[in-house]
């Protein structure tokens, strides 16, 4: 027998042996045990978030802020809306927002870039490291640049960048962003099918989650309301940290799927964050 | 062997896992690994090229079942032992060698938008160009 008669016999063989569904079944089982397992990963992503949140709160209050500056407070949608059109360097306006805009989307991305390089450590089977994680993305600074610059006017894209392109930026230094677009879609093409249903299968997790963080925020404001003020402000912080950490679970475990199905593609093989011991012991 | 020596390309398209293979048969193939010499183990692959454990493991049984490798319980993997007439590839083998090769060119030319067909075409104009200038 020789290596290519095996590799040919092994691929068509477990490709009729597995099915899509059972595939897609096994590693959404993986992302959620690495998500609730790590909790370094858990913390990175946490910090991440709140990052992002913070981001977009200093947008958002420079963007009110900026008429009162100007000593023209603003109260209503109108207001707002003619001191931004009676601007007479609206090109200055423009370009400042999409600057701040283009800082937005590189921030983001380079925070996307840490979580997923640790999470595709702890699919390989390491332990998640908040140090090594921004390591790896201050080196792949550069083609952060060029990818941000690149999707800055297209509000749209993160998603793209999300689920298809920081993965492949992870163990790729390519700096040309189109490059970098082009090898996403061709690895996501090689597993389409069960990156569909798994984008199916995640959703309907995430709406799970969510129902049971709503349900029980429920409860505890309907508890709340016939409760002293002391303990009504104790269920509300609960219910605004079970919120967070839903939220923060739900980011992790949607990277964890997507850098899953990325491993899959580029490697050619199922991953998972634990190899059958008695074969590690045998082969190691 | 140390790790160092497997150069991936995680940009080629190539799956990693074939990629192993290639490198490993073709140092064994070549003579560059002697028979009885320890191949690296899955956990220092894993930690040093940053792959999945899933993804060596999947080579090495690759390999062994070729009959290029061999595990030994407890020691790990070495090259195989081979007598002479086994060791210098077939003529089998040395076609199945080119049609991976080809396989792996196609896909690494895919990634360029290179199609198939310019791929072929290429090899046939570059080997009547050999031809010729041989003649």
């Amino acid at each position: 027998m020789n290596i290519s008669d095996t590799m040919i016999a092994d691929a068509s063989a477990s490709a009729k042996s597995e099915s899509s569904v059972a595939s897609v079944r096994r590693m959404l089982k993986n992302s959620l045990m690495i998500s609730i397992r790590d909790s370094v990963l858990l913390n990175l992503a946490a910090v991440d978030l709140l990052l992002v949140i913070f981001y977009i709160g200093l947008f958002l209050s420079g963007f009110f802020l900026y008429p009162a500056l100007m000593g023209q407070p603003c109260h209503t949608q109108a207001e707002f809306n003619a001191f931004y059109n009676q601007q007479s360097n609206k090109v200055i306006l423009i370009a400042v927002a999409l600057f701040i805009q283009f800082l937005g989307t590189l921030f983001t991305n380079f925070l996307l870039l840490t979580v997923d390089s640790e999470i595709i450590r702890v699919w390989n089977g390491q332990k998640a490291d908040f140090k090594r994680g921004w390591r790896t993305a201050v080196s792949h600074f550069w083609s952060l640049v060029t990818w941000s610059l690149l999707i800055t006017p297209f509000n749209f894209m993160w998603i793209v960048s999300m689920c298809i392109v920081i993965p492949v930026l992870t163990r790729d230094r390519t700096v040309n962003p189109f490059k970098m677009f082009g090898r996403a879609v061709l690895l996501l093409l090689k597993i389409w099918k069960e990156f569909l249903l798994g984008i199916v299968g995640m959703l309907v997790i995430v709406y799970w989650v969510f129902c049971l963080v709503f349900g029980s925020n429920a409860i505890f404001t309907a508890i709340s309301s016939q409760c002293p003020p002391f303990v009504a402000w104790i269920l509300l912080s609960v219910c605004i940290s079970l919120s967070m950490v839903a939220l923060c679970f739900c980011y992790l475990f949607c990277n964890c799927y997507l850098c899953g199905q990325y491993l899959k593609a580029s490697e050619g093989v199922e991953p998972s964050p634990e190899t059958d011991a008695a074969e590690l012991a045998e082969l190691a | 062997m140390k790790v160092s020596e497997l150069t991936l390309n995680f940009s080629s398209g190539v799956p990693i896992y074939r990629q192993i293979v290639q490198l490993l048969s073709g140092k064994i193939l070549s003579g560059a690994l002697a028979p009885g010499e320890k191949i690296p183990s899955i956990r220092d692959v894993t930690a040093e090229l940053n792959v999945n454990p899933n993804t060596v493991a999947k080579a090495y049984r690759e390999l062994e079942l070729a009959g290029l490798i061999e595990t030994r319980r407890g020691m790990g993997c070495f090259v195989a032992e081979r007598d002479d007439a086994r060791h210098a590839p077939t003529d089998e083998e040395k076609q199945r060698h080119l049609d991976t090769l080809f396989a792996s060119l196609v896909t690494s030319a895919g990634m360029f938008g290179i199609s198939e067909q310019d791929v072929s075409d290429y090899l046939t104009a570059k080997h009547a160009a050999i031809t010729k200038n041989n003649k």
